[in-house]
């Protein structure tokens, strides 16, 4: 390599500016290698490190240039941030990640930008690198392409061609903040092109047949991939650990037969944007409360089909009269507790209105979001875990997706008895004051009133704890994942 | 009666077929030569193929192909009398049928549910963590990546990374088996590699393993700095063979 120190500079400085972006993600796509090519994509995402802050590591996450002629408040790169400004050529990028890829290093590029001239002229930057790489180099792992607002929508379709994922950041979660702190985004060209997106991808799955314009990208694999009825359930392992005929939990209590779960795979190969669209929202530098956040983010699984809405605590880099201080704590715990509301509605069947309602405008930060939910609805409680249907099953506090679908599966054979439910990985320190088993209650003692402290005491009260127990998958950073 | 085997998978199996048709086993272990005979009664088991594809035979069709899966994945793992859970679970399996997938209350199955997530668990960081250098060959370049996993688990990511791979022919080494996986135009072989293989880098390696150092390193957030998560999800035990690590 001739220049090495330039293009670490580069590197350096164009990862700087792309780590505050949450989604890391290599999900969504399956793609099988190709003689004459290298890579390949998997649909359930593989993480390939964890830095420092405990956060993965899938793809090349960096910027094209982080030179910008925007002046967003809250942004390192806005135009009036004194910071060192560089920018890739599209060759420098499509061989590092081919380098890269090539050790086994990442999963695939996450490319960025800021806004350098117009967003137009950077996409088509952005573009061409890509084209570099899949073309050129003959690349097949895989690609998430940030969409810039206010792009093109022809240049949005070319790299929608090239990508596996696409997403448009909506950072601030209403029009007000976003005139107050971005005054040069406008809320129509960010929906703009989702909206586009969203079409597309769903033109794209109503055309069937030889000659549309899809078709000739399209392949149906002769032979689906072994396992492959086990990418789709996120609670079940990868190797074989289950039997054919079981119930894969997808989404709130709707559980798929295998046919139907290799129906869904084979029209897995999709040629625009095949892992869909995700965005992501800012928590903390604004004044919304978590019931609009949440309500935005179960709006934008609703209208736009988005694959994740992902949420990012805003750290306080830069200095502003309209933002919290530089160096005031960072709200991590308010962050995870969103992140463990968004998987309720996404896996167990909650309604945005469900968790949060006008009298709870925020998340609880000492208890998870399922135990309060819990707490608030006694008439529910206590369930017979022998008859309670899936649905409610998963509303349990301690029962997850994984030992939800054991409950069911053994209750088909066998009645299940509370040390059952101790080998199910059921987490009775919580569950057991919400069933009763074979009719017996075994909460003991605790009144209903004292129950929300009991718990609080039981999570220790502290933030460390909480994490280390924490589903990795909450924090917004992992491979697992429904698609 | 406790029985030895050669330690492969076949070897176990002939050792159930024993179970049934000489004398019932009360452990099942691996002949090492660190074992030394012990005072009970022992018996030699000579691992013979024809009766080891019966039992697989009769654990695909009286209880589920899954099961021999299943049980074969719990083998991989480096656990202590695994062998006799892989016993219990299949004689368990022979009365149920194939309703045994879904008793996950019963001991004997969750054993074999834990010893299953350690091999696909671990698999599946392999495929992530697991790190190629490119070295010089007299054929050209090959791709070389040392490894260190629990489980004996090179020919279970094989089929990834051939199918990833399809032009650099490439090495897996498990470095505590002295084994190595070796592959080149979509055909691969396993076979002994010392302990103390020492290959040829290309003179870009290093560079590539500098910017790849310095990548992860500023891609960290120091506000959100956690560090006993990072090792949550990657175990200091492998850190030896991460590139970002040294």
């Amino acid at each position: 390599m001739q220049n090495f120190d330039a293009v670490m500079e580069k590197l350096k400085i164009l990862t700087d500016a792309a780590k505050y972006d949450v989604s890391c993600s290599s999900s969504g796509s399956e793609r099988r290698g190709q003689d004459g090519h290298l890579g390949s994509a998997a649909a359930m995402g593989i993480c390939h490190s964890w830095t420092a802050d405990g956060r993965c590591i899938s793809l090349l996450k960096v910027l094209y240039t982080n030179k910008c002629v925007y002046d967003c408040e809250y942004c390192v790169n806005r135009r009036s941030n004194e910071t060192p400004r560089a920018a890739f050529t599209p060759r420098e990028l499509a061989e590092l990640t081919m380098e890269f890829y090539r050790r086994n290093y990442i999963e695939g590029l996450f490319l960025s930008s800021a806004v350098d001239g117009s967003p137009d002229r950077t996409l088509e930057e952005i573009c061409e690198s890509l084209r570099m790489l899949r073309e050129d180099l003959g690349f097949l792992g895989y690609i998430h392409a940030k969409i810039i607002p206010g792009a093109d929508p022809a240049i949005v379709q070319r790299i929608g061609m090239l990508a596996d994922r696409l997403s448009v950041n909506i950072e601030l979660p209403s029009r007000e903040s976003l005139a107050a702190l971005a005054p040069q985004k406008k809320p129509d060209g960010i929906l703009k092109p989702m909206r586009q997106i969203t079409d597309t991808m769903e033109e794209q799955r109503s055309l069937t047949g030889a000659g549309n314009k899809y078709s000739k990208y399209r392949y149906r694999p002769k032979q689906l991939p072994e396992n492959s009825r086990l990418m789709i359930g996120e609670s079940a392992p990868r190797h074989g650990a289950y039997s054919t005929d079981q119930l894969v939990f997808r989404g709130a209590g709707k559980n798929l037969t295998l046919r139907q779960i290799d129906a869904k795979m084979a029209i897995k190969e999709e040629r625009f944007a095949p892992a869909g669209q995700t965005t992501q929202l800012m928590v903390g530098a604004s004044g919304e409360n978590d019931a609009q956040i949440l309500a935005l983010s179960h709006a934008l699984y609703k209208q736009f089909y988005m694959k994740r809405v992902y949420f990012s605590a805003y750290i306080p880099l830069m200095a502003s009269p309209l933002l919290p201080a530089v160096g005031t704590s960072v709200p991590l715990t308010r962050e995870h507790r969103l992140y463990q509301a968004d998987w309720l509605m996404r896996f167990y069947g909650f309604d945005a209105g469900e968790i949060l309602d006008a009298s709870h405008p925020n998340l609880d930060l000492e208890l998870d979001p399922k135990i309060s939910w819990a707490l608030r609805h006694p008439e529910f409680f206590p369930m017979e875990i022998n008859r309670a249907s899936p649905e409610e099953i998963l509303r349990i506090p301690g029962i997850g997706t994984i030992s939800a679908g054991r409950i069911v599966r053994q209750r088909r054979v066998a009645a299940l008895t509370y040390d059952d439910l101790k080998r199910m990985g059921v987490v009775l320190k919580r569950a057991k004051y919400f069933i009763t088993v074979g009719g017996r209650y075994y909460g003991g003692r605790v009144k209903e009133d004292e129950l929300r402290e009991h718990f609080i005491l039981q999570s220790g009260g502290q933030q460390i704890d909480l994490f280390a127990q924490t589903d990795p998958r909450f924090l917004g950073q992992t491979n697992l994942q429904i698609e | 009666m406790e029985y030895l085997y050669d330690n492969t998978f076949d070897g176990l199996l002939t050792c159930l077929y024993e179970h049934v048709y000489t004398e019932h086993a009360d452990s099942i272990i691996s002949v090492r030569p660190d074992i030394q005979i012990s005072l009970g009664r022992q018996m030699q088991v000579e691992t013979d193929l024809e009766k080891s594809e019966k039992v697989a035979h009769a654990i695909e069709t009286k209880i589920s192909p899954a099961a021999l899966r299943r049980a074969y994945n719990a083998w991989l793992t480096a656990e202590d009398g695994k062998e006799m859970d892989v016993l219990r679970y299949v004689f368990l399996g022979f009365k149920l049928g194939k309703d045994i997938d879904r008793l996950h209350g019963s001991e004997t199955v969750r054993r074999i549910d834990v010893l299953n997530h350690k091999v696909s668990w671990e698999a599946d960081r392999i495929l992530g963590i697991l790190r190629f250098s490119v070295i010089q060959s007299p054929q050209g370049e090959v791709l070389y990546a040392a490894i260190h996993p629990n489980c004996d688990l090179i020919q279970t990511v094989m089929p990834h990374f051939l199918n990833r791979f399809r032009q650099d022919p490439f090495i897996i080494h498990d470095v505590g088996r002295e084994k190595a996986a070796f592959a080149a135009e979509g055909s691969w072989v396993i076979r002994s590699l010392p302990k103390d293989f020492s290959p040829q880098y290309t003179p870009d390696e290093q560079q590539y393993r500098e910017l790849w150092r310095g990548y992860f390193k500023t891609a960290a957030i120091d506000q959100r700095r956690n560090p006993s998560l990072q090792k949550h999800f990657i175990p200091t035990r492998y850190w030896q063979y991460l590139t970002e690590m040294q």
